[in-house]
C-alpha cells in the first residue's frame, strides 16, 4: 500500500480574519482521518470536511479512534477509483465547515468520471454534493434530442440491447451445454 | 469498396482519429460535426462516445493520433446507476422533465420508456390529436383552474413522424392500471387512419379504461375514429363540428355514431354550429339514438326550424334538446308550432307549450326564448307523468 498523504494543501484553513468570538475561544486540535479508494493511495481528511459524509461519519462515531489508529487502519473504498476518491476528498475540504451554495460549477465537465462519481457520492453519502451531480447530470440533456441524449448518456439501442440480450443468452445456453456435458463426462 | 472502407474504419482507430481531426478544424459545434462525418461514412461508422473523445481532446490541444483508447479506464455509464438515482436527476429537470424531457427519452429506449412510465404524470384534462398529413401532433393540456394557479397549467405539443411513436406516448397516457378520465377529447379534421388503427390495437392490448367527458368531432372523421371512441367506458356528450367544406352529412355517419355504446346512457350530442338553413341531408335530429342533443343554427326561416322541431318531437329516445338560433317571425313560429299537436301550457305563461308523446303518458314540455321578434332558443324537454 502506498500512503503518499494528500488532499490537506488545498484544504488548509484560512487564516482567521476578523472573529473576535473564535479567537477568544481556545483552540480544539483538529482530528484528521484516511481514506483509500481502489488504487491504495491515502488520502488524509479532518474530520470537519469528512462531515459531508454520512456514511464516514457514521463510521468515525462508532468506531471512536486516536489519531494513531486512524493512521493505521485508513478507510478502504475499494469499489472507489483513485481519482474520483480525491475528487470527493477535494470537495469536502473546499467545503469543510461552510454553508454549501445552491450551485457548483467545479465538478467534472467528463460525463464519464461524472457518473463514477454520482456512484462514489451516493456510497459515501454525501448528500449535498449527490444533489449537484444529478442537476449536472439533467443539464447535460435539457433541451436535446432523443438521438442527442442516447448518445450523451451512452445509451444503447433498443437493437443494441436485444442483440446485447440475445448474445448473453446464446453465450448461457453454450455454458450451460458445456456444464451439462461436463457432468455426463463425471458420470462416465 | 464500401465494405473495404468500413473494415478499415473499424480496424484502425488512428483512421477514425484522423477523420475526426479534419471535422474539428472545421471549427463547427461537436453534434453537427458528427453529424456531418455520419452523412459522409455512415452511422455505423464511429459510435458518438470515441468521436466526443476525439474531439475533446483535440479541443485540449492534445493532437496525439497515436493514442491507443484501450488503455483508457472503464467507466460507468447513466444505465449502472441505482434506479432512486436516476429518480433524483430526473427531479433535477423540473417542470422542463414534464413538459420535454419525458417524451423525448421515451423515445431514447425501451428500457428508458420503462423507467419514464413508471414517473407519475400530470394529471391532463384535454388531448387533443391533429393530423397535417406530414406529421401526427399530439397536445397534452390541463387547463383547469389555471387561473387560480398558473404553475399547474400545463401544455404540452408534440409532433410526430413515427405513428408507432405517437401512439406509444398517447397510451402511454391513456392506459393507466387504474384508468383514465378525460375531461375533453379534440380530433382533428383529415386524420390519419392508420394511426387509429394501431391505437385501437394497442388499447386493446393493453385493456385500458377510459372515459371522457366531452369529444369534439369533425364531420370527416371516419370509422377508425368511431371504433376509437367505442373503446371508451363512458362519453358525457360529442359535439360535432362542421366547417366550410359543406360535405353532405349522410345517414351512414350517424349510423356509425348510433353504434358507440358508451354514448348511450344520458350522453348529449352537439351538433355543428355552422348550419344554415340551406343544407341538405340534414338527418341528424331524427336518426340519432340519442337522449340529449344541443343543435346550432345561424338563423333559420319559420318553415325550416318547425321542420326541425318536428322531427325533434318524433325523435323516440329524446329526453332534452336545445336548439340555439335565430328564428324571425315569432308569431308565425308559435302559429306553425300549434299545428303540429302542440299546445299551450295550461299552468305556465306563453312562452311554455305542451306536446302529447303519442303512445305514451309522458310529453315533452316546450320553451322558447326571444325577443317580440325572434326566437333565440327552444327548449325540449321529455317529462315524465309520474314525475309531474
Amino acid at each position: 500500500m502506498s500512503s503518499t498523504e494528500q488532499g490537506t494543501s488545498s484544504a488548509a484553513p484560512a487564516e482567521p480574519t476578523t472573529a473576535p468570538e473564535s479567537a477568544a475561544a481556545p483552540e480544539v486540535p483538529e482530528s484528521f482521518y484516511y481514506v483509500h479508494g481502489k488504487d491504495k493511495v491515502v488520502h488524509k481528511v479532518s474530520a470537519g470536511a469528512l462531515q459531508h459524509s454520512a456514511l464516514i461519519h457514521g463510521m468515525i462515531s462508532n468506531l471512536g479512534y486516536t489519531e494513531e489508529q486512524a493512521k493505521a487502519n485508513p478507510f478502504p473504498f475499494e469499489n472507489i477509483d483513485g481519482d474520483i476518491l480525491q475528487m470527493v476528498v477535494d470537495w469536502c475540504n473546499q467545503h469543510k465547515g461552510k454553508p454549501t451554495p445552491p450551485e457548483d460549477t467545479n465538478l467534472p465537465k467528463q460525463k464519464e468520471k461524472l457518473f463514477d462519481l454520482v456512484l462514489a457520492v451516493n456510497y459515501l453519502e454525501i448528500k449535498e454534493l449527490l444533489t449537484y451531480c444529478c442537476k449536472q447530470v439533467a443539464m447535460m440533456v435539457k433541451g436535446k434530442s432523443p438521438e442527442e441524449i442516447r448518445e450523451i448518456w451512452m445509451i444503447p439501442t433498443d437493437a443494441e440491447d436485444e442483440a446485447a440480450e440475445k448474445e448473453a443468452k446464446k453465450r448461457a445456453g453454450k455454458e450451460a451445454a458445456g456444464e451439462t456435458a461436463a457432468a455426463a463426462g463425471d458420470a462416465k | 469498396m464500401r465494405p473495404k472502407l468500413d473494415e478499415k474504419f473499424e480496424k484502425d482507430s488512428k483512421i477514425r482519429a484522423t477523420l475526426v481531426l479534419s471535422e474539428f478544424l472545421e471549427k463547427r459545434p461537436i453534434f453537427e460535426s458528427f453529424k456531418k462525418l455520419c452523412s459522409k461514412f455512415g452511422v455505423n461508422f464511429m459510435n458518438y462516445t470515441e468521436f466526443e473523445f476525439w474531439f475533446m481532446r483535440f479541443s485540449a490541444g492534445n493532437f496525439d493520433l497515436d493514442y491507443d483508447r484501450s488503455q483508457d479506464p472503464k467507466y460507468c455509464t447513466i444505465t449502472d446507476l441505482p434506479i432512486h438515482i436516476f429518480q433524483k436527476i430526473l427531479d433535477k429537470l423540473g417542470d422542463d422533465f414534464q413538459k420535454e424531457t419525458r417524451w423525448k427519452l421515451r423515445h431514447v429506449s425501451k428500457s428508458f420508456r420503462d423507467i419514464v412510465d413508471a414517473q407519475k404524470l400530470p394529471k391532463i384534462e384535454e388531448i387533443q390529436i391533429g393530423c397535417d398529413g406530414k406529421s401526427i401532433n399530439l397536445n397534452f393540456r390541463k387547463y383547469l383552474n389555471v387561473w387560480q394557479d398558473e404553475k399547474s397549467r400545463t401544455a404540452i405539443n408534440l409532433s410526430y413522424n413515427s405513428r408507432k411513436l405517437a401512439v406509444d406516448d398517447l397510451v402511454s397516457v391513456l392506459a393507466r392500471p387504474d384508468g383514465y378520465k378525460l375531461y375533453k377529447l379534440k380530433i382533428g379534421k383529415k386524420i390519419d387512419n392508420r394511426f387509429f388503427e394501431l391505437l385501437c390495437e394497442k388499447l386493446r392490448e393493453t385493456s385500458a379504461k377510459i372515459a371522457v367527458e366531452d369529444v369534439d368531432l369533425h364531420w370527416d372523421n371516419e370509422q377508425s375514429i368511431i371504433d376509437f371512441l367505442k373503446l371508451f367506458q363512458s362519453i358525457r356528450a360529442i359535439e360535432i363540428e362542421r366547417d366550410d367544406d359543406k360535405k353532405p352529412i349522410n345517414q351512414g355517419w350517424i349510423d356509425k355514431i348510433n353504434k358507440i355504446n358508451s354514448l348511450k346512457t344520458r350522453s348529449c350530442v352537439v351538433i355543428g354550429r355552422e348550419f344554415t338553413a340551406y343544407d341538405p341531408d340534414f338527418l341528424i335530429p331524427r336518426g340519432l339514438n340519442l337522449s340529449e342533443m344541443v343543435l346550432y343554427f345561424n338563423k333559420l326561416g319559420v318553415r325550416k326550424a318547425i321542420q326541425i322541431v318536428q322531427k325533434l318531437l318524433e325523435s323516440p329516445r329524446l329526453e332534452y334538446c336545445k336548439l340555439c338560433t335565430g328564428i324571425k317571425g315569432k308569431t308565425t313560429f308559435v302559429k306553425e308550432l300549434l299545428k303540429l299537436g302542440v299546445k299551450n301550457h295550461p299552468n305556465k305563461c306563453s312562452s311554455f307549450f305542451k306536446y302529447p308523446i303519442p303512445n305514451s303518458d309522458d310529453f315533452f314540455e316546450i320553451c322558447t326564448y326571444g325577443n317580440s321578434d325572434y326566437i333565440l332558443d327552444v327548449f325540449i324537454k321529455r317529462i315524465s307523468t309520474d314525475s309531474t
